[in-house]
């Protein structure tokens, strides 16, 4: 009993009391290391995707056409004898560029949009939040061809709009967290300090929404995915002949009977990046509420 | 008193809309403080005591003007900063310093200590020697110099409280007002961070207005006492003389209900239990506002409001039956 006490008392006032926080990596890895590995692999392949390609991405071989899996092309190849390996890693490439594009826009507007107006309230709060209602209510799809129609197909051209659509999503979540904050102690200290209300929203209040951010940036990261496939699909995103997702799955479409093998893979392989993201979205808003509290 | 008050508060008034209706707003409004006067002099620490909801808190943001009060003034060194805005209040704001009641909502838990500190100590203005600043700051308090690089997370209540005065400190504020700075720690650390406040205000003869629900607490740093009572302040005195003999049957419940240790004192001492409950503070009762739970309110208690005025030198109360030494002895 002595030495319980005695113990106790001393630790305190010595060292900092560190309580260990589990770290990020170490919680997902236990919580959905199917999350991880996904998306862990999604990015790598987008960071690496032309180092690793055994074959060009583009270069046809009309005599290699339609081939199913084998030693040669461990995927098979399409319908221009082009190896479908190499394809889907120069897409992996593609889709994280388009999800880096939304994320960017959508996050940096959003944020923006909703800190000021949760932070500031009042009659800031009033017009901000109408416009980002407004966005909301446009159509993703029909932004995107105005857009993709009085500029020209493209991929950056197609996510600008993707990207506008996303930010009515992060400035929800900034305003929320704004709003929570706005009159929290610390806050108020930073005012007793003499900080203008700008000032504390940058540095006191968008520190402490950087996780609920990066969880919107990874589902809206999987819709920009999503998007981005379907929009190539349109023709309105990546022009041929380079790979994306979305234009390989136009390929495949026609090709169907004979090449079934083509559309599987592309199709197993962007709704596993897109699972793999919506997974890490959920297992990082459980991390964030567990080390809230 | 020798010397002009630091601090002169007059007639101080803060009312809110009643929170999450604003259909009712004009109906009901909460008398957070009302009517308030009181002054604090250079070198003293005034005490104010008050149950849970009385406007202690809101008095305090008032004071050190991160709320805008309604009506009356505050005074700060001569100056009146009742409505000056935010912007215009800059250059005050190293010597008004507030310590706040919950350690674990005032320090940003995504900042480290060494940048919390540093915000404040930007105050001073001179731009080098920060790092000796800082461990300087850190060893007032109490506190090793590698807590400099924990994140508020990694400290106790206790260490965190400890930063968070030395925040306070930091830019060398003339007047320090203290929200409860203890009611949210474990008991168990109550009395560091009490002594530590002590030993502050005697090293550097701080001025301080030090707020509490706990006459106790309050005793062992205050000069002066202040009660409030539903947004009012119904007494004033010295320390001293207060705590044994308080004018305001509401001060003479109060101090009955803190527990003594000496058992021939405890003997003397009636137990007074208040009646009621605390009444809402949206419809304060008429006249006296404490005359409903009063066991000597008569009808004049019901109908005319006392003011605060002085009964006997240096203690002032706003009673009509104010416990004079003579008004006890009939009671007994
Ligand atoms: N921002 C606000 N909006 C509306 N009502 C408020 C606001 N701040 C305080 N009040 C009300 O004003 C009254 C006084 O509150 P205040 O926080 O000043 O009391 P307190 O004496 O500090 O209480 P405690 O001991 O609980 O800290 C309470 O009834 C409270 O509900
Ligand atoms: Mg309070």
């Amino acid at each position: 009993m002595t030495e319980l006490s005695s113990t106790t008392a001393s630790t305190p006032s010595a060292v900092p009391a560190r309580r260990r926080r589990q770290g990020l990596v170490s919680y997902l890895a236990r919580r959905s290391p199917l999350a991880l590995l996904l998306v862990s692999l999604f990015l790598f392949a987008a960071l690496f995707g032309p180092l690793l390609a055994p074959h060009s991405m583009t270069d046809t071989d009309l005599s290699q056409a339609n081939l199913a899996p084998n030693a040669g092309y461990w995927l098979g190849t399409d319908a221009l004898g082009r190896d479908v390996l190499s394809r889907l890693l120069g897409s992996a490439g593609v889709a994280a560029q388009a999800m880096l594009i939304v994320v960017a826009i959508g996050g940096v507007l959003g944020a923006g949009l909703g800190l000021v107006a949760g932070g500031l309230g009042g009659i800031t709060d009033l017009v901000v939040s109408r416009v980002t209602e407004i966005l909301q209510g446009f159509p993703t799809i029909l932004i995107a061809i105005v857009i993709v129609a009085l500029l020209s197909p493209s991929l950056t051209n197609a996510m600008i709009a993707v990207g506008l659509a996303a930010v009515p999503d992060f400035a929800r979540i900034a305003r929320s967290v704004a709003i929570q904050l706005r009159d929290r102690e610390f806050i108020q200290a930073a005012r007793g300090l003499g900080l203008s209300e700008i000032r504390i929203l940058l540095t006191e209040t968008l520190p402490n929404m950087i996780g609920p951010l990066i969880i919107i940036a990874s589902f809206d990261g999987a819709q920009a995915i999503m998007w981005e496939a379907a929009l190539s699909f349109l023709g309105l995103g990546v022009q041929p002949p380079a790979p994306s997702f979305g234009s390989m799955l136009r390929d495949a479409q026609n090709y169907l009977n004979i090449n079934p093998w083509l559309a599987i893979t592309v199709g197993v392989v962007v709704s596993a990046i897109i699972l793999g993201l919506n997974l890490l979205g959920d297992a990082l808003s459980d991390f964030y509420e567990m080390s809230e509290r | 008193m020798s010397a002009a008050p630091l601090v002169r508060i007059q007639h101080l008034t803060k009312h809110f809309n009643v929170p999450g209706s604003w259909l009712a707003r004009g109906k009901g409004k909460v008398h957070a403080v009302d009517d308030v006067s009181f002054e604090i002099f250079e070198g003293e620490t005034l005490g104010l005591v008050g149950e849970s909801g009385c406007g202690k808190s809101t008095l305090a943001r008032c004071v050190v003007r991160l709320v805008e009060p309604d009506g009356g003034a505050v005074l700060f060194d001569g100056e009146d900063i009742t409505h000056r805005s935010m912007r215009s209040l800059r250059p005050l704001r190293r010597r008004l310093q507030l310590i706040f009641q919950d350690p674990y909502a005032s320090l940003n838990p995504r900042h480290r200590v060494s940048r919390i500190l540093s915000a404040a100590l930007q105050l001073r203005g001179s731009g080098g020697q920060r790092g000796e600043a800082m461990n300087e700051l850190l060893r007032r308090v109490g506190l090793a110099h590698y807590f400099a690089e924990s994140l508020p997370r990694e400290l106790s209540g206790g260490q965190r409280q400890r930063v968070g005065i030395a925040r306070a400190l930091a830019p060398e504020p003339r007047l320090i007002v203290a929200d409860e700075p203890v009611s949210a720690l474990d008991v168990s650390v109550r009395a560091g961070v009490l002594n530590l406040l002590r030993r502050l205000q005697r090293e550097l003869r701080l001025t301080m207005l030090f707020i509490s629900h706990d006459l106790g607490v309050i005793r062992h740093v205050s000069d002066r006492i202040g009660v409030m009572y539903l947004g009012k302040l119904v007494e004033l005195a010295d320390a001293d003389v207060f705590y044994d003999q308080p004018l305001h049957p509401y001060s003479e419940a109060l101090l009955s209900a803190i527990p003594v240790p000496d058992p021939e004192a405890r003997a003397t001492r009636r137990q007074i239990v208040l009646k009621g409950d605390v009444p809402s503070p949206i419809a304060p009762p008429s006249g006296c506002r404490f005359h409903p739970r009063c066991a000597f309110a008569q009808s004049i208690c019901a109908t005319q409001e006392p003011p605060l005025r002085q009964h006997l030198p240096g203690r002032l109360a706003a009673c009509h039956f104010p416990r004079l030494p003579e008004s006890r002895a009939d009671a007994t």
